[in-house]
C-alpha cells in the first residue's frame, strides 16, 4: 500500500481545483514523452484496488462500482497524460477521488463536540477480542465529512504518514494531525461504545447476583 | 507533560509498525512514552486497534465481474478512435466469454453499431455536462445560510482556536483579504463544518461584538469579487457578507448591525458608470 502512496502524488483539496485533484493528475505527467499504456492491463492491475478505496468513501456496493467504471471513462479518455506507468496507479486514485468529490455537495457535519469517548476507558480484555465489525466500521466512516474522510483513509487505506498526508493535501502537518486524531476517535467511539456499554451491563449484573 | 489532547493526536498520526516516532516533531511523543508509564500503555492499545481498523479497511470484497464490466462500458464509449480492446490481459474474476464467429459482414456491422452508440454516448455527456446541475458547487444562498450556523456552532462550542505566532498576521494559505479592516489573532479549523479546505479567523475584539471571517479554498460560487457594502444576509442579530478573491471564499459574519458589519471592512469604491 506504501508504494500507492509514494505514486499518488499530491492531491490538494483546497479549492475546487485542488479539491477534485486536478493537480494531483497534472502530477502525474512530469517526464517528457507519453507512455503505451495498455488500457486492460490497467483495469486488470487497478480495478479491484479503486473499488476497494471508492467502496469506504461511498459506503455503497453500487456507487463503488459506478466511480471505479467513471474513473476508468475519465482515464481511457486522458491515459495520455501518464507518463510514467509506476505513476498509473496514484493517477487513478486521484482520478477517483476527483470524481467523487465532484459528485458530493453533502453539508454533513462532524459535531465539534462528542468525542468525549475516553480509550483508557474501555477494558484490556474488549480491546484483545475486538473484532472491528465492517458494517459498523463503514457506518462509522460514512458519518464522516468528505475532509476528515480522505485524510482518514489516506491512512488507513493507503499507508500514508501524516507528513505524506499533509503535502498530498496541501494542509499544515497540524491540521492533519487534528483532523485524523478525531476521525480515529469517533471510529472508535462507534467501534467500541457498544462494547462498553454491554459489559457495564454484565458487570452491573454480576455485582448484583454476588450481593443477593 | 504533553497535554491529553496533544498527546492523543500525537499518537494517531503514528502509524503502526512504522518509524513515525523517529520523526522530529514527535520527540515530545517519544520522550513521554519513554518516561510514563500510562502514555505507553494507551499507545500500545491505540497501535493495536489502528492494526485491526487499517487491517478491516482494506478488506472489501469486489463484486464478481467487475473489471469486465469496466472494459464492456469502455468500449460503449470509447470513440471514434480504435476500439478498445475487451479481450482482457489477465482480469482474474473473468468468466472466460465465447469468441464470436469472425465473419468480417459482422465485425464491420459491429464497429458501425459502436461508432452509432459511442456518437450517441458523446451527445447525452455533452448534453450533460452542459444542462446538468453541478452538485459541487457552492452557492451565495447556501454560503448565506449556512455559514450563520457554523458562526454559531464555533461560539458556542468546545472550538479549539489557536494564537496565530508572533508578527504573524494570517494563515500562508489562508491569507486575509486586503478590504478587511480588523485584524485576527486565533483562527480554528472549520473544515468539519463546511466540509472544504476552510479555516475560520476570529475578528472579535475585546468586549465588542463577535465576528468571524470564514476563508474556503473553493473556486466555483456565485459570489461577486469584492465583499458587499452591506450584508447580504441579516436574520438572527448575524450580518453576513460573502464574496470571493483568487481561489478563496471569504464569508464574513457579524454579530450585531450592519454598521459593525461595515466597521470590519475598508470601504470599496462604487464606480458609478460601471
Amino acid at each position: 500500500m506504501a508504494d500507492e502512496a509514494s505514486a499518488a502524488g499530491r492531491l490538494p483539496i483546497n479549492g475546487l481545483a485542488a479539491r477534485d485533484g486536478r493537480s494531483d493528475i497534472d502530477a502525474a505527467s512530469k517526464s517528457p514523452a507519453p507512455i503505451d499504456l495498455d488500457l486492460p492491463r490497467l483495469v486488470a492491475d487497478h480495478a479491484e484496488v479503486l473499488y476497494r478505496y471508492a467502496f469506504r468513501l461511498t459506503g455503497s456496493v453500487a456507487d463503488a462500482e459506478d466511480l471505479t467504471q467513471q474513473t476508468f471513462l475519465i482515464a481511457h479518455q486522458k491515459l495520455s497524460q501518464v507518463r510514467e506507468p509506476a505513476g498509473a496507479r496514484g493517477w487513478l486514485f486521484a482520478v477517483l477521488r476527483r470524481v467523487y468529490l465532484k459528485s458530493q455537495r453533502k453539508s454533513r457535519r462532524l459535531p465539534l463536540a462528542g468525542f468525549s469517548f475516553e480509550i483508557e476507558s474501555v477494558p484490556d480484555e474488549i480491546v484483545d477480542q475486538l473484532v472491528v465489525d465492517r458494517e459498523v466500521l463503514q457506518a462509522a466512516i460514512d458519518e464522516l465529512p468528505d475532509p476528515y474522510k480522505l485524510v482518514l483513509m489516506s491512512y488507513y487505506f493507503e499507508d500514508l504518514s501524516y507528513r505524506e498526508i499533509a503535502d498530498r493535501f496541501e494542509l499544515p502537518v497540524g491540521t492533519v494531525m487534528s483532523r485524523l486524531s478525531r476521525a480515529k476517535s469517533h471510529l472508535r467511539s462507534r467501534l467500541f461504545e457498544p462494547e462498553v456499554v454491554a459489559a457495564g451491563r454484565h458487570s452491573q449484573r454480576e455485582q448484583g447476583q454476588g450481593g443477593a | 507533560m504533553m497535554e491529553r489532547s496533544e498527546l492523543l493526536e500525537a499518537m494517531d498520526a503514528c502509524r503502526p509498525g512504522s518509524d513515525d516516532l523517529r520523526l522530529p516533531e514527535m520527540a515530545p511523543l517519544a520522550d513521554q512514552l519513554a518516561s510514563d508509564q500510562v502514555s505507553s500503555w494507551t499507545f500500545s492499545r491505540i497501535q493495536r486497534i489502528n492494526r485491526r481498523i487499517a487491517a478491516t479497511t482494506r478488506e472489501v470484497p469486489v463484486p464478481a465481474g467487475l473489471a469486465g464490466r469496466i472494459l464492456a462500458s469502455l468500449q460503449m464509449t470509447s470513440e471514434n478512435g480504435p476500439p478498445v480492446e475487451v479481450a482482457p490481459a489477465n482480469v482474474g474474476d473473468e468468466r472466460p466469454t465465447p469468441a464470436p464467429p469472425d465473419t468480417s459482414k459482422r465485425r464491420r456491422i459491429g464497429r458501425r453499431g459502436w461508432s452509432i452508440v459511442a456518437a450517441a454516448a458523446c451527445l447525452v455527456a455533452a448534453f450533460s455536462i452542459a444542462f446538468w446541475p453541478r452538485p459541487s458547487e457552492l452557492t451565495r444562498q447556501q454560503l448565506l445560510n449556512d455559514s450563520s450556523e457554523w458562526a454559531r456552532q464555533l461560539w458556542n462550542g468546545p472550538t479549539h482556536w489557536t494564537a496565530l505566532g508572533a508578527g504573524e498576521r494570517e494563515l500562508p494559505k489562508y491569507p486575509l483579504p486586503v478590504v478587511l479592516a480588523a485584524s485576527a489573532t486565533y483562527w480554528a479549523d472549520a473544515g468539519g463544518m463546511v466540509d472544504l479546505n476552510a479555516v475560520a479567523y476570529d475578528l472579535s475584539s475585546g468586549g465588542g461584538p463577535r465576528a468571524v471571517l470564514f476563508v474556503i479554498r473553493e473556486d466555483e460560487i456565485d459570489a461577486d469579487a469584492t465583499p458587499p457594502n452591506s450584508p447580504q444576509s441579516s436574520t438572527g442579530g448575524l450580518m453576513i457578507g460573502c464574496w470571493q478573491s483568487q481561489g478563496l471564499v471569504y464569508v464574513l459574519v457579524v454579530e450585531g448591525d450592519e454598521r459593525t458589519y461595515k466597521s470590519l471592512l475598508k470601504p470599496v469604491p462604487v464606480r458609478p458608470f460601471a
